[in-house]
């Protein structure tokens, strides 16, 4: 939403406040499962059409033209729908939940979404030659009869290949669908043209692969450096927008610009400065399910941007990850304000490696609220604080060896490169954190341990906050009023348990624990705000966890 | 008000119609949309407060939106959508990045007639070395251009052969010398038909530096401009100087001229916003080859910028001196034309170009340059100067006038580079000192 909208829609907003339509009931949750699995995946059909991507419209409508039209939609804020009772977005077609969830073992965070790592059995067959992405490529077949997408480094050693590979790792860990993406070596001789190759219509041949082997990095061995990324599954139907839905998916029932996953990638691409977050580098695809039935999924298809890409425009380049390829506004700021004012791309350093990660590594400059991908995008600009703090939930359960453990895949000839990302990637994860995960209470993977309510404080347990320093208080709130709670308060490392109070209700009667954990001196959130129903004396189990939420103010429920 | 609602129904039917249409065409029936899920069990989340109230300035700024939506954006996207699927975008691309470019631009400098511009490029004309670039301007049939350059540059050297074709009738002509009534309200209007010939070497050595030598022969004939308000410039003079007619506009001439320039420029060539210093300096003899003996001239001037990064980042704040000086070398007098004019030398922008005109000029302009955007900086300058008689004779402070202006420029200054800038001059101070003049440009320039 504009600034100028916003302003509008916040004066009116308290208009309708001070008209006395500000006071609510709190929401009680129903006395039901948690919605882990949105059915989304329903067979139907007939297939959908498979739809064109204008990459050149995409990037001049969301830069100017959807913009303008929106300032006369007055769109007020709102949250995003696709989230159930625990705060947190059900496995779809779009996301699983992975780390966020569970925890994950270096080799299955390594793993990815592949079946392997081993490299595909030569000889690569070019099939044709790859003329969009910015990238110089070709799609092979291998001897296994597997389709790729082969991949190689340009301007800049390695990255490019790495962080193909690396990018969609992570992206895959957090819960999105990707391909399975590896870096390779090979000779020149490992890679031949098939007679009807073509690219753009124009035959392919041995001078274009020449060209692109030439073009190609090399190890330290004297092997060539690529990447692969093997064809996804399902048949290709065009690349999913970050607003709208397909009208011709009867399971696409939410706008994504409204869907938590859609913008919650806001920071995840701003944590591995994936600018080029938009249409062209998704991917939906048709899953059949047998008789012409099927489903959608969708996918996020190309990260190979990430970790600081490189352009021969240093001016742009500076801007990347701060500033949109065509940012009027800043343009208009910097115009009226005569250049004065310090911007991030002003004067950034040149740091080691820079000749491979442009001015990624400099994680001072990274303010994680500010970031900006290449152009506008509708489901970034619907980002809330609940969205952020959601994908910062996520983040924080990546440790430092799992980051090492994916940076590995990136097979660097010089290691020294790949720590100097997982040292970025470490620090990136810290100011994200410090901002979206101490606004709103940190506490997650909340549940019912006999009669305590537990929880795990992620700014503790992400190492951003000590344990010694942390503050924990408990309120429980009944229809009848505040409750007290007892003693048997369990705090060991990052997780804290909270004694819930009893009452020997007649019915399952509802009840709300607020807990709060803070850092004197710090950040002192919102509690977390756990809903449950205490059942009749006798019954098993004795408590029903039924609804999280994490409000932005401390003010108590009303029941 | 109601032929906007009506229109503004038209459309939105004429939309769902052409929706309709396409839904229509789209195949075999689907089943219906699954229903909403009910994700945290608690129904639909309750309506904003302030979004009644947001209809209040929806239904307000509604017209604002059909437009915008159904008027701008959707045609614009249906067709680029359209172009990008047919393949003709890509064919674009990847014709820009071969040897022939073409490119339409446009350009406005208010006061003058509007005029839009095809340049074509054929880089590696025939030859690695070679270039060939055409330009063709159009404003009206009285302001027509075309211009043609064949360069050929090998290493720091580049030679070019150069034609110009000009025909315009919106020349401004507001007097000669500082005593010249050269306000607004007494400019007059003239027509200029020019055609040129040039052969240009130029040489970079150091830096931004550059050895530049001309040699052309053109002719050129005049008459009384007809548009844009004034009046023609034989009613001015008759008006304000007694009928007496500019040097050389009556006959018209044809000249042959020379140049030589010399830059020496301490800047970077990689960068286009650096503090350094500039020295730059010309001597440009010519003669009408009608009156070899009788009318010869020499324009003879220099510069000097002294620029300095001091906040960093390009934010350049620079001093410029500027003296020009036109010595007639005969009796004849010096061709109007030929005369010092810095609003067309860039020298003093606020003014059009022929508004002011003078046998010598001096100025002194503060500039600040800083970037606001990858290929575009913005550009704030204060200039005090103005025109005099020969060799600055009877200078005195009170002819001087002061002008500045607020712009953006395009990084790259290639042959068309983008400008957008608003400029205001003043009155000399002996005549109050008044701002008078303004100056508004936008678009492309002409810089072949």
């Amino acid at each position: 939403m504009s600034r100028t909208t916003s302003s509008l829609a916040l004066a009116l907003a308290v208009l309708a406040v001070a008209s006395g339509c500000g006071a609510a009931m709190t929401r009680r949750f129903p006395l039901r499962e948690v919605m882990w699995r949105d059915h989304d995946q329903q067979p139907f059909g007939p297939r959908p059409r498979t739809a064109f991507n204008p990459y050149l419209w995409d990037a001049v409508d969301n830069t100017l033209f959807r913009r303008s039209s929106e300032l006369f939609t007055y769109e007020l804020d709102r949250e995003a729908l696709n989230v159930n009772a625990a705060d947190e977005v059900p496995d779809s077609s779009w996301f699983t939940n992975r780390i966020g969830r569970r925890p994950m073992s270096r080799e299955e965070l390594a793993l990815g979404p592949c079946r392997s790592l081993e490299q595909p059995p030569f000889p690569w067959r070019v099939l044709r030659g790859k003329h969009d992405g910015s990238s110089p490529g070709a799609v092979i077949e291998a001897a296994d009869g597997r389709r790729y997408v082969f991949k190689v480094d340009f301007r800049q050693p390695e990255r490019a290949t790495a962080a193909d590979v690396i990018a969609t790792r992570i992206l895959h860990a957090i819960g999105y669908y990707v391909p399975c993406n590896q870096v390779v070596f090979f000779e020149p001789g490992d890679v031949e043209v098939t007679p009807d190759a073509t690219m753009g219509g124009a035959p392919y041949g041995a001078e274009q692969l020449e060209a692109l082997v030439a073009a190609s990095g090399r190890a330290p061995d004297g092997r060539r450096r690529a990447s692969l990324s093997l064809f996804v599954e399902g048949a290709p139907l065009g690349g999913w927008r970050f607003e709208g839905r397909r009208a011709d998916d009867p399971n696409d029932v939410i706008d994504h610009q409204h869907r938590r996953e859609t913008r919650g990638m806001y920071v995840a691409s701003s944590w591995l400065n994936h600018v080029d977050a938009r249409a062209e580098n998704n991917m939906s695809t048709w899953m059949e399910t047998g008789d012409g039935l099927g489903y959608v999924r969708h996918y996020v298809l190309d990260a190979g941007d990430s970790f600081g890409i490189g352009w021969h425009e240093d001016a742009l380049v500076r801007r990347l990850g701060h500033s949109h390829y065509v940012d009027l506004q800043h343009a208009l700021e910097d115009f009226l304000t005569l250049g004065l004012a310090n911007r991030p791309w002003t004067e950034p350093a040149r740091g080691e490696a820079f000749e491979v990660f442009a001015y990624y590594p400099n994680v001072e400059d990274y303010v994680p609220d500010q970031w900006r991908n290449g152009y506008p995008n509708p489901a970034f600009e619907r980002r809330t604080e609940r969205d952020m703090a959601w994908m910062a939930r996520i983040v924080s359960r990546f440790e430092r060896d799992d980051l090492e453990a994916i940076v590995a895949l990136g097979r660097w000839s010089e290691p020294r490169h790949g720590a100097i990302l997982v040292g970025t990637l470490w620090g990136r994860r810290t100011r994200l954190l410090e901002r979206w995960l101490t606004r709103l209470s940190p506490l997650a993977d909340v549940e019912l341990q006999g009669d305590r309510l537990c929880a795990t404080d992620l700014a503790v347990r992400s190492g951003i906050r000590g344990a010694h320093a942390r503050r924990y208080r408990a309120r429980a709130h009944g229809a009848e009023g505040r409750l007290s709670i007892g003693a048997g308060w369990r705090v060991t490392g990052s997780e804290v348990c909270v004694p819930l109070p009893r009452r020997s209700p007649r019915t399952s009667a509802y009840l709300v624990i607020d807990v709060e954990a803070s850092t004197e001196g710090r950040d002192h959130p919102a509690p977390l705000r756990a809903h449950l129903y205490e059942h009749p004396p006798g019954s098993t189990p004795a408590f029903s966890l039924v609804g999280v939420e994490r409000p932005s103010t401390a003010a108590p429920p009303r029941l | 008000m109601a032929r906007i609602i009506a229109l503004t129904f038209v459309v939105i039917s004429l939309a769902g119609a052409a929706r309709a249409s396409a839904q229509a065409e789209s195949g075999p029936a689907r089943p219906a949309p699954r229903a909403v899920p009910d994700y945290d069990g608690r129904g639909a989340p309750p309506e904003d407060p302030a979004e009644p109230w947001m209809w209040i300035p929806r239904i307000a700024t509604g017209p604002l939106y059909l437009v915008s939506e159904y008027l701008v954006r959707a045609p614009i996207g249906w067709l680029l959508t359209e172009l990008e699927a047919s393949g003709a975008i890509a064919a674009v691309e990847r014709y820009l990045q071969q040897d022939f470019v073409v490119l339409p631009v446009a350009y406005l400098d208010l006061g003058m007639r509007p005029s839009v511009r095809v340049f074509a490029t054929w880089r590696h004309a025939l030859h690695d070395a070679n270039q060939l670039d055409v330009s063709a301007g159009f404003g009206g049939t009285d302001t027509l251009d075309a211009r043609l350059v064949d360069t050929v540059t090998v290493g720091d050297v580049s030679v070019s052969g150069r034609l110009r074709a000009i025909r315009r009738d919106d020349y401004v002509y507001g007097g000669i010398g500082p005593g010249a009534d050269n306000t607004v309200a007494n400019r007059a209007r003239y027509s200029e038909s020019l055609v040129e010939t040039e052969a240009r070497l130029d040489w970079r050595f150091w830096r931004r530096s550059r050895l530049r030598l001309t040699a052309g022969y053109d002719s050129r004939g005049f008459g009384d401009g007809r548009e844009l308000g004034d009046p023609a410039l034989t009613a001015r003079q008759q008006q304000l100087e007694g009928g007496v007619l500019p040097e050389g506009f009556e006959e018209g001439y044809s000249a042959f001229r020379s140049r030589l320039e010399l830059v020496v420029d301490t800047r970077p060539a990689s960068r286009p916003l650096a503090g350094g210093v500039r020295v730059g300096m010309y001597a440009a003899p010519g003669f009408d080859v009608d009156h070899p003996s009788q009318r010869r001239w020499m324009a003879w001037g220099g510069h000097l910028m002294l620029a300095t990064d001091a906040l960093g980042a390009e934010r350049v704040l620079a001093l410029e001196g500027d003296t020009h000086l036109v010595e007639d070398l005969d009796s004849d007098g010096v061709p109007f034309t030929e005369l010092v004019d810095p609003g067309r030398d860039g020298v003093l922008p606020a003014y059009l170009p022929g508004q002011l005109r003078g046998r010598s000029a001096a100025a002194l302009t503060v500039r600040y340059r800083w970037p606001i955007w990858v290929f575009l900086d913005g550009s704030l300058f204060f200039s005090m100067g103005s025109v005099f008689d020969a060799r600055f004779d009877g200078f005195v402070v009170d002819d001087l006038r002061y002008s500045f202006g607020l712009g953006v420029d395009a990084r790259d200054a290639g042959d068309h580079p983008f400008v957008l800038q608003v400029a205001l001059g003043s009155e000399t101070f002996a005549n109050g000192g008044e701002i008078t003049s303004v100056r508004v440009l936008v678009g492309a320039r002409n810089s072949l």
